[in-house]
């Protein structure tokens, strides 16, 4: 199984740790475990994103974290705080952007983000919330007549109001079209340069490959990946290496070759984790024939999205 | 933060948004004024027996309380339980509980502000009724406060029944419903709208059990 985290520290629940730091998390549903233990860390100042399937059990970890759920097993430290006795004081630090929350349809967005400028301590003014999230044209319209993008955008603003260290955003983009996603991103993307950490839940493998620094992917309850987007592509052995056979030559005449051979008609498929040394036999052989050529040669990288679906979905049969 | 600072703003989110619903502003305000006006200018000059044989009493002057009991029941209970119950659904609760807002504050500001509320419609009610159809007003001043406790006493039992009716009510598309079975039979056995004192025994004892009779009761007494 691919793991490409270092070796883990050992759990640290003072304020100088990581901002959340999750050791073996456990949840049952009567008798049914949904997580079997799950470790998590984000450290200070990063976007990771965290992604799995319907059902994986993402939902049911960020909530432990977010302190809405109570883990039947396993430690956490959110900023220092165990969330599920944290309370007042750890939301006064942190942000929560949950999915599809609803608003109060009768307010103006400035009378909202004013509402909830009156539940912390130390509020960014209200001006300055609709600024950053790019609702000033919209500030005195009734939330009833927001487009969807701009309710989102609010979400994301509530969530700012208190100037926290971190921000959870559960799936911020579902159900947006291409330009509402683009305008999302960039609002996370402006979370980073204000310093912020950031857990963010996503479906959609692009939106993690263009925010987030270190991905965490879930299936069936427990992490099978953890790493920056880069180190998960390395991890995955299976390059692939595509081309025609020359004419004459069956697929039983190719050289000797470490991955793994699929011939569909005249079409080969190779995977190999050492592409370098199989591409010279291949292309030595080649020459060695006919044309010397190897018609419709590509040489591909798994993508992150083919990762993901590696790693998850033999997970759900399993669940 | 100050808790008294938190729940009066608290309480002034909720009125500022119940002014702006208009629809739910006339069921609350506007629908026992109106039945005050249809119904006293029906009956202006009618008068009622509250028990057989008793004193007569003007239609008015019955009919008035009646009318501040449903608003009381109508802005409290009904109004707390489909209000909650979509604030539920649609995750406004939920979002509220990731914020530092006290779960007693918002609940604060939830019965604060339907009590001003019940407030406004009692000024309402009795000063239309006395301006219009010459209501009887409570003579002495500890009539006016024992007309005062029961009415705050009537909204604060039917915020918290309210409240706790929420957790029967499985969803918001229901709650309409399922708020005004309860709300509606209980108007017309308390003797809100005509007197009961002819009502069969077991109907009568079913009645006073809920606080509405005992409200408009306490309401209406001089």
């Amino acid at each position: 199984m691919l793991r490409t985290r270092e070796a883990p520290p050992s759990f640290r629940s003072g304020r100088d740790g990581p901002a959340i730091e999750a050791r073996g998390l456990v949840m049952r549903y009567g008798d049914r475990e949904v997580l079997h233990g799950i470790d998590l860390v984000v450290p200070h100042g990063m976007v990771v994103g965290f992604l799995g399937p319907n059902g994986a059990g993402e939902t049911t970890t960020v909530e432990i974290l977010e302190g809405y759920r109570r883990r039947a097993a396993g430690q956490a430290s959110v900023l220092g705080m165990d969330p599920a006795g944290g309370g007042p004081e750890l939301r006064e630090r942190i942000g929560i952007v949950l999915q599809e929350t609803g608003h109060n349809p009768d307010l103006t967005v400035r009378e909202t983000v004013r509402q909830f400028t009156g539940y912390y301590r130390r509020p960014r003014p209200v001006d300055e919330v609709i600024g950053l999230v790019g609702l000033e044209e919209a500030a005195d319209r009734r939330i009833r007549a927001l487009s969807g993008g701009q309710r989102r955008r609010l979400d994301v603003g509530l969530a700012l109001v208190g100037d926290p260290e971190l921000v959870f955003l559960d799936e911020p983009t579902t159900g947006f079209d291409p330009a509402a996603r683009r305008q999302a991103w960039e609002v996370i993307g402006g979370l980073r340069e204000l310093g912020k950490t950031v857990l963010l839940t996503t479906h959609y493998m692009d939106e993690a490959q263009a925010l987030a620094d270190r991905v965490a992917i879930i299936a069936a309850g427990r992490i099978v990946a953890e790493g920056t987007p880069a180190q998960l592509a390395a991890a995955q052995h299976a390059t692939r290496i595509r081309f025609s056979l020359p004419a004459g030559a069956a697929p039983a005449d190719l050289p000797r070759v470490a991955g793994q051979v699929a011939a569909r008609g005249r079409n080969v498929e190779l995977s190999t984790d050492d592409p370098t040394h199989d591409l010279l036999a291949l292309c030595g052989w080649a020459a060695g024939r006919g044309t010397g050529r190897l018609d419709g040669l590509t040489v591909t990288r798994p993508s992150l999205e083919d990762i993901y679906l590696a790693l998850t979905s033999d997970k759900e049969v399993a669940a | 933060m100050n808790p008294l600072v938190l729940a009066a703003r608290e309480s002034g989110n909720v009125l500022r948004s119940f002014w702006r619903n208009r629809s739910a502003a006339f069921f609350t305000i506007g629908l026992p004024v109106m039945f005050l006006v249809l119904f006293g200018a029906i009956n202006r000059d009618g008068t009622v027996q509250l028990t057989p044989g008793g004193p007569e009493i003007g239609y008015t002057t019955f009919f008035a309380p009646g009318m501040l009991a449903m608003a009381i029941m109508a802005g409290t209970f009904v109004a707390l339980v489909i209000g909650l119950t979509i604030m539920r659904d649609n995750g406004q609760l939920k979002r509220l509980r990731g914020t530092p807002l006290p779960p007693w504050a918002f609940f604060s500001g939830q019965v604060v502000s339907r009590l001003v509320l019940v407030v406004v419609e009692a000024v309402l009610v009795l000063g239309l009724g006395r301006l219009l159809f010459k209501v009887s007003l409570p003579p002495t001043v500890a009539g006016w406060a024992t007309f005062a406790l029961v009415a705050l006493l009537g909204a604060a039992t039917f915020t918290a029944l309210g409240v706790a009716f929420t957790r029967l009510v499985t969803n918001a598309d229901s709650a309409p419903a399922l708020a005004n079975a309860a709300y509606l039979p209980l108007l017309f056995l308390s003797g809100a709208w005509f007197p009961i004192a002819g009502l069969p025994h077991w109907l009568a004892t079913l009645a006073n059990a809920f606080p509405l009779a005992p409200c408009w009761t306490g309401c209406a007494r001089r």
